[in-house]
């Protein structure tokens, strides 16, 4: 089956009519043509690099900054749970006992903070009230430059196993019975007022050290 | 300035001389445009995008042994079938919509058409028919028969086969015999 259609117009009658069409330039052409222009500026393979690199560079930036506010963040944190632990501190030796039951079983499961916390407590213990009880222990009249010091430690929960407790009232008292100083001075009582024993091997023995002269 | 040293300068991202080329080669370009868009405004998007892309390879100019008329000719028509292609929904939904709308009504290929009755049509009349074709017969009507694309070349810018680019030249002269008469009717 062959087809019979003809062209409305040759190509050349075509050609000749549209050419007869004219178009003047206006400047709102040419700023349409810039605003377009830069978005097909972008599109180019030329300007690809560019693009990859401001890809690359961006994200970069912005993990490089997350980064730095992570750790920013962190070390304030640090900061803040040293002072907290002070101030529990300072509460636990003023007082004596620890602020909580729930506190204890962290504290017995832990034992490095223990450690770190009798090392904050030095200083800012000094400050704190003791409780004004005062033991006086008779003495004798004849010695009279004879004191005495009596240490006495605050009673503690069973099963407090805190390592710090209260700091025990010193006082130093003369022989006519009036407080010469009242200190109060923190340690750590499983240490310091531990008893020396020493083993019974080193004790000398007197019998043993008798020197036997055989008879003749 | 000679337009040597225009081109010269456009390479270089010269506003001014980008300018230049422009204006002087406005009406070439607007036609091109005009004759591949539906109207007016599509016409002025294509003339940004074709001129923005042909300033984005002026390099390849001075490899080519074209004239510049030639080859910005070639550049214009190779990025406004682009520009039509990006618009997909545009290019391909319309163009089966109305296909199936003329096909009962019509015998395509057993028309034969009056030459006599278009000594009348002027430019503007031409344009606008030739406007109001569906995309891809517009395309395919532009290159074979304005800008003397042989099918081959027509096929490969349209990517479709050969056959298929005659037979959408058939057709696109089918319709623009359609439009011109409905045109002349609405002014009669």
């Amino acid at each position: 089956m062959s087809t019979k259609t003809t062209y409305v117009l040759s190509k050349e009658e075509i050609v000749s009519r549209l050419e007869s069409l004219h178009f003047s330039f206006e400047e709102h052409h040419w700023e349409s043509f810039q605003q377009s222009f830069q978005e097909v500026k972008v599109q180019h393979p030329a300007n690809a690099s560019k693009i990859s690199a401001k890809l690359i560079a961006i994200p970069a930036f912005v993990v490089l900054a997350g980064v730095i506010i992570y750790f920013s963040i962190n070390t304030l944190k640090s900061q803040n749970n040293t002072s907290d632990d002070t101030k529990v501190n300072i509460e636990t030796a003023s007082t004596g006992t620890m602020p909580s039951e729930e506190l204890k079983p962290e504290v017995a499961k832990n034992e490095a903070i223990p450690e770190k916390k009798t090392e904050t407590i030095a200083a800012p213990v000094v400050k704190a009230p003791a409780p004004k009880t005062i033991t006086t222990v008779p003495v004798q009249p004849n010695n009279v430059a004879k004191t005495a010091v009596v240490n006495q430690v605050p009673e503690t929960p069973a099963n407090n196993t805190a390592k710090v407790i209260a700091a025990p009232q010193t006082s130093t008292v003369t022989a006519s019975g009036a407080p010469v100083q009242n200190q109060v001075k923190p340690y750590r009582v499983f240490r310091k007022t531990a008893a020396k024993t020493v083993p019974a091997e080193l004790v000398p023995n007197p019998e043993e050290d008798e020197v036997v002269i055989p008879e003749n | 300035m000679s337009e040597a040293e225009i081109i010269m300068q456009c390479q270089r991202s010269n506003k001014d001389a980008q300018r230049i080329l422009f204006e002087m080669h406005f009406d070439r370009f607007m036609l091109i445009s005009m004759r591949y868009a539906k109207d007016k405004n599509q016409a002025k998007d294509i003339l940004n995008f074709a001129y923005g892309r042909m300033l984005n390879q002026l390099i390849d100019f001075q490899k080519s042994e074209k004239s510049f008329e030639d080859w910005s000719r070639d550049q214009f028509i190779e990025h406004s079938i682009a520009f039509l292609k990006s618009k997909k929904n545009e290019y391909y939904v319309t163009t089966t919509v109305r296909v199936t709308e003329t096909k009962p009504n019509n015998d395509l290929f057993n028309t034969l058409l009056d030459e006599d009755n278009y000594d009348d049509v002027d430019g503007p009349e031409l344009l606008k028919a030739i406007q109001h074709l569906p995309p891809s017969f517009r395309a395919t009507y532009n290159m074979c028969m304005i800008d003397g694309f042989d099918y081959k070349k027509a096929s490969n810018y349209l990517e479709v086969s050969e056959d298929t680019a005659r037979f959408n030249l058939e057709k696109a002269n089918y319709h623009l015999h359609q439009n011109i008469q409905q045109f002349q009717k609405g002014y009669k």
